[in-house]
């Protein structure tokens, strides 16, 4: 031990005094293998103090101010300019970033920017669109200048280089080295009351036919809850939001959240499931549940706000629907204290067939889900120097979790808990935005999940916070099961290939595939309410022209330029 | 005496049920378009969160203040509210004049080019280049964050030109002949006679003028963005409307699944409340206006 | 030497008459040619945009590096069932937009009008024009809710009336669409359209009205016979122009009760596009739908401008 312990010390010893030698920079490595800068003159601590508040070292620029302009796609607020945690980091670091947020309509402001070709220093959108137009700066050659952005992005550059065998974008989601476990089913999944499995003697349903059978006898016993007549199962049909009725066949075959097709998993083959025996036995299913009166005609047309109000009345038992569409009505559940009407996802699948709802990171990326710097950056370096900053885990820590003792407490395991105020603070959307470190850090390189000692690298992460937030109705719920978190219901994460997901691949604008699989949507949109409606003796019938229809939009392109995508990215 | 006769003379039967039925059909208009208004100012003083349960028609179920807080908590309402009172005032009186201007000319029979330069106006209200060559038109006058933007486009709108000219048409050539054997010239005409007569129908297009620019938001956004000091108030209230819509759908909601959020605006609850202070200071425009349409026919016409 | 100098004065003499009818007009022209230009910049030199629609046209390459590919994009159009059934539905729903619109605004008007009583009748129109501010995602959420099928008031009040004996799901039926389209237009629109016609009312001769009255006209027959012709030149200018824009029958209310069950009847050529052309990025046939509408525009005009000079003897140029 002794012996390897000096091994390394002079390995250390020797790799900085080669470090300092070449001028470059001096580092010390933390646990989680950040890297802190230090002044790149050499001169350590040259009139450089860490921070008395935070403890954080100051970046060399400092005191030259420099503003970035960021576009996010997404709509938002800006913090307030007097968040006192981005008035530290501009403090210690002199770089001020304001954010343009999406309002209107995306791809207008896409086009327009790319074909004014006024961009902002830096753009969180649709990549591809901006790649295709030459706006972004290539950073392969820059990016191992910074030793935390290169660790950081180190096991994932062959998915973030693009097909011109650039890398233009730093992903900003899902850059996980050590996965977190899963607490609830934020995705996909088929939603049931907690009541309902309450009442049942706290079953797990595994198939449809379990699934409305348990919906059935609850709404025969209770045909009114809280005076509002019980409804067995919704399915949202408006507009883009209508996957809740489209997507639910893969997943029954035992597919992730994939896309727009079916990809055997051996094979690799794309098929459509829009067709396949499962759909047509979902689809069937819920002609049955209409026919019994657990499917209101109504779902097909009601909007998003009616959907959510019919979900946040408590009278609703099931549906299928991605967790974070319905926040919302949970939250309106939760707040009036009937926590036995909130939801939990259960195992749904084909017979036979292993439930895979939840993704465990696959060591790959999309790829195109972050920040690329534009040519009309004013000082790519230094942004890129603010990112490797904001890497190290002593920033990490402060823009997620606060100062310790103060926001939050350090519990033996390397776990990290909030303080009851600065939780109170974290709930409140706008106190959340206008006093911590949040929108930076969201839009900015981040750690996710664990720190090699386990440590979580945010409160999402930590097992800790989660079980701390748990109601104790949601505790008894899972003692019942004797499981630790709500997600224990479903199979333990599937890691996905290489591939996956379908739908984060960029199909070219305009191209047959592109039109294609807008065809496919389509009739789908048109063709499973009329099925669902329809008396049971015509299904076959319409199932047989659903079928000729799709056909008949031609939907091979798509089929072909997945197919050959996926082999593409199966060959590395 | 001689209304009063008049008065006499009309309270026939006949007259009494018109007047009724008038009466009761003006009520059902009160009531049914009074109601879509009436209800966004409910939904805009109930609670957020108590919205979403959806069942709010007359009044609030749950009052609050909340909406209206955030919506004046926007640092940046004071800026967009002088520029869009800015856009407004300038955008109308511009667009006012140049229309009659352009109307007066097109409507006098004489002028040479009548014909043509009728359909040339005509045209260009059934074609339209899309965004993007707008957009290279628009940064190659320089006009890029740049205030003349809200004006400039819109100012001369065809028809608007069309609407005055035909009401020109409509007024009593004699009007025009007298002025003309005066030796008035067609400048002097412009000013002296057709603006004066043309009061109602210019009092018409002010209010399509005033109440368009006062509630497009879509230059902005496209043409200013990047700008702060150059925002409206429309734009301003879109911005609180996408960023309401924004906690329910970012990637980093999975943190809050476990939690009850307090203070959460909704997009429901926000769109009330932004459509009604949008749309109050462009109502309060109206009475100003409305006198010059409003009125009784014989009052109307007897002042000329 | 002398005959140049009489052919040039010939031609300056023949120049000077030439130009003497433009120069009587000066100020004329000094009033219009300043906008005219102005015209030229805003409206008609972004058309050269109008490129865009032969080529595959991508917005990070501009519009003379974007390949040119001829008439495809027109091709894809018209050789497309979807286009053709939104063009159907968008001719369809505009001309029940079209009638019911000038219908209720003008009748709004004509009934407005006759309102004696100055306070009630301000009341009545300040209310009138007040949905209009009101964005169509607030109203089409009330529609929705008042339409419901369960405890809809609509429904409610239909089945308390004895009309119907169980719910109708409105907006689930293609064969209510186009008629809730219509009136949702009606019910935001009408007070903010009828302002037009009561500024054309104000300027009828009141010595109409009294002459009429002498003759012992009732009030029916003096809306009838003086008021309506009197906004009739106004009536036949709008409906001429708003007979141009019969494909633009708008999008949005279209598309925010447009589900599956009712697509084939609720989607108009502007949601074809966007779904076909601005959400795929693709400009090119955007475009190309714009020029298309563009032409069916002026056909429309020249038709109704000449029929309407035919029958009514009033054009719009």
């Amino acid at each position: 031990m002794y012996r390897v312990r000096i091994i390394i010390s002079l390995l250390i010893t020797a790799s900085l005094i080669l470090l300092t030698a070449a001028c470059v920079r001096l580092e010390s490595r933390s646990i989680d293998g950040s890297v802190t800068a230090q002044p790149s003159n050499g001169i350590p601590g040259n009139g450089m103090k860490r921070d008395e508040e935070t403890g954080l070292m100051p970046m060399p620029d400092a005191d030259k101010p420099i503003t970035f302009r960021i576009f996010v796609r997404d709509p938002g607020a800006v913090p307030s300019k007097s968040n006192p945690v981005l008035k530290k980091i501009t403090e210690l670091t002199g770089v001020t970033i304001e954010y343009e947020f999406l309002v209107g309509d995306l791809a207008q402001k896409q086009g327009v920017m790319v074909a004014s070709e006024d961009y902002p220093d830096a753009i969180f959108a649709e990549a591809a669109k901006f790649i295709d137009a030459g706006a972004f700066i290539p950073l392969e050659d820059k990016l191992p200048n910074y030793p935390n952005l290169y660790e950081h992005y180190s096991p994932f550059l062959a998915d973030m280089t693009a097909n011109d065998g650039h890398l233009y974008v730093l992903e900003i989601y899902d850059v996980v080295h050590n996965a977190a476990p899963v607490f609830e089913a934020n995705g996909p999944g088929f939603f049931i009351q907690k009541a309902v499995l309450e009442d049942a003697g706290y079953p797990i349903p595994r198939t449809l036919d379990e699934y409305f059978a348990l919906i059935e006898n609850y709404k025969a016993k209770y045909p009114e809850i809280d005076g509002v007549k019980t409804i067995g199962f919704e399915i949202l049909c408006d507009g883009w939001r209508d996957f809740c009725l489209r997507n639910p066949p893969q997943h029954l075959m035992g597919a992730g959240n994939d896309g727009d097709a079916y990809v055997d998993p051996v094979t690799y083959e794309a098929s459509l499931y829009q067709i396949s025996d499962t759909a047509k036995n979902y689809y069937r299913k819920l002609n049955e549940a209409y026919h019994k009166g657990l499917i209101e005609a109504e779902t097909f047309t009601q909007n998003y706000d009616q959907y959510l109000a019919r979900l946040s009345s408590g009278a609703v038992l099931g549906f299928f629907d991605q967790g974070w569409n319905f926040i919302a009505a949970s939250n309106v559940l939760r707040t009036e204290g009937k926590h036995n009407r909130t939801y939990v996802a259960v195992p749904i699948a084909n017979p036979g067939v292993r439930d895979s709802y939840l993704d465990a990171p696959n060591g790959t990326i999309p790829g195109n889900n972050g920040i690329g710097i534009t040519k009309k950056c004013k000082d790519p370096d230094r942004l890129l120097a603010f990112y490797d900053w904001l890497l190290q885990k002593e920033v990490q820590d402060y823009l997620q979790w606060g100062i310790e003792g103060k926001d939050y407490i350090r519990l033996n395991n390397n776990g990290k808990v909030y303080t009851a105020s600065r939780r109170e603070i974290q709930n409140d959307e706008a106190r959340k935005r206008d006093l911590t470190g949040h929108v930076l850090w969201n839009y900015s390189p981040k750690r996710q999940g664990l720190y090699e000692n386990g440590e979580p690298c945010g409160p999402s992460d930590s097992e800790d916070e989660y079980l701390m937030s748990l109601t104790d109705y949601d505790r008894e719920f899972l003692k019942n099961y004797n499981i630790k978190y709500p997600a224990q219901l479903l199979s333990p994460p599937v890691k996905r290939p290489l591939y996956y997901p379908l739908w984060a691949m960029a199909l070219d604008e305009g191209s047959a595939a592109r039109v294609a699989v807008n065809k496919m949507v389509e009739t789908c949109r048109k063709y499973y309410p009329r099925m669902i409606l329809s008396s049971p003796d015509e299904f076959d019938t319409l199932w047989e022209e659903f079928v000729t229809e799709i056909q008949k939009g031609n939907p091979q392109p798509y089929l072909d330029e997945i197919n050959q995508r996926i082999a593409q990215i199966m060959k590395r | 005496m001689n209304s009063i006769k008049r008065r006499f003379k009309r309270t026939t039967l006949e007259s009494v049920i018109f007047t009724t039925v008038n009466t009761i059909i003006m009520l059902i208009v009160i009531v049914v378009m009074l109601y879509p208004f009436w209800n966004t100012v409910a939904v805009s003083l109930n609670n957020p969160q108590d919205t979403l349960k959806g069942g709010i028609t007359l009044f609030p179920r749950k009052f609050s203040t909340y909406n209206y807080e955030t919506v004046f908590g926007n640092r940046l309402l004071v800026t967009a509210a002088v520029n869009s009172v800015l856009r407004t005032v300038l955008s109308t009186i511009l667009g006012v004049v140049v229309s009659a201007m352009i109307a007066y000319v097109l409507s006098r029979p004489e002028f040479l080019w009548r014909k043509f330069a009728t359909r040339y106006f005509l045209v260009t209200m059934y074609v339209s280049a899309g965004l993007i060559p707008n957009y290279f038109l628009i940064r190659d006058l320089g006009l890029i964050n740049n205030f003349l933007v809200y004006i400039l486009p819109g100012m001369v709108s065809v028809f608007n030109v069309i609407v005055v000219r035909s009401y020109i048409r409509s007024l009593p050539s004699s009007l025009f002949e007298a002025a003309f054997i005066d030796g008035v010239g067609h400048f002097r005409c412009f000013l002296m006679i057709v603006l004066p007569c043309c009061k109602p129908v210019l009092a018409t297009i002010a209010l399509w003028c005033a109440v368009g620019a006062w509630n497009s938001w879509f230059d902005t956004f496209i043409y200013c963005s990047s700008k702060e000091s150059l925002t409206t108030l429309q734009y301003e209230m879109m911005k609180m409307l996408a960023a309401s819509m924004a906690s329910s759908r970012s990637q980093d909601a999975i943190y809050s699944a476990g939690q009850t959020a307090s203070n959460l605006v909704t997009p429901v609850s926000m769109r009330a409340a932004i459509t009604v202070v949008a749309a109050l200071p462009i109502l309060m425009v109206y009475p100003f206006l409305q006198k010059y349409f409003v009125k009784g026919v014989m009052i109307g016409s007897v002042k000329e | 030497m002398t005959v140049l100098k009489s052919k040039l004065n010939m031609f300056m003499m023949s120049l000077q008459r030439k130009l003497k009818p433009y120069l009587a007009q000066k100020s004329l022209f000094f009033m219009i040619i300043p906008w005219m230009i102005f015209t030229f910049i805003f409206s008609y030199l972004p058309l050269t945009g109008w490129i865009m629609a032969f080529q595959n046209f991508r917005p990070g390459k501009g519009y003379w590096r974007s390949p040119f590919v001829g008439f495809d994009q027109f091709k894809f159009l018209f050789s497309e069932p979807g286009f053709w059934r939104s063009f159907r539905n968008t001719l369809g729903m505009s001309t029940m937009n079209l009638i019911f619109s000038f219908v209720f605004a003008i009748g709004f008007a004509l009934l407005l009008n006759e309102v004696k009583n100055t306070y009630f009748k301000r009341t009545v129109q300040t209310i009138s024009y007040l949905p209009h501010f009101l964005s169509w995602i607030i109203v089409c959420g009330l529609i929705s809710s008042i339409l419901s099928s369960s405890d809809g008031a609509f429904n409610n009040l239909l089945m308390w009336l004895g009309i119907i004996d169980r719910p109708i799901l409105w907006l689930g039926e293609p064969k209510y669409f186009w008629w809730i389209v219509a009136f949702a237009n009606v019910w935001k629109e009408t007070g903010w359209n009828s302002i037009i016609y009561l500024a054309a009312m104000s300027s009828i001769d009141p010595a109409l009205y009294e002459a009429c009255e002498i003759d012992g006209g009732s009030r029916y027959r003096k809306m009838w016979h003086i008021t309506l012709p009197g906004i009739r030149q106004t009536i036949l200018v709008l409906l001429i122009m708003n007979l141009g824009w019969i494909l633009n029958a708008g999008f949005e209310v279209q598309y925010l009760f447009g589900r599956g069950v009712v697509m084939d009847v609720s989607e108009t050529i502007d949601i074809f596009v966007l779904k076909y052309g601005i959400t795929l990025g693709n400009y090119s046939l955007a475009t190309a739908a714009g020029i298309f509408k563009s032409v069916i525009s002026i056909i429309m005009i020249v038709t109704t401008n000449y029929l309407s000079g035919k029958i009514e003897e009033e054009r719009l140029f």
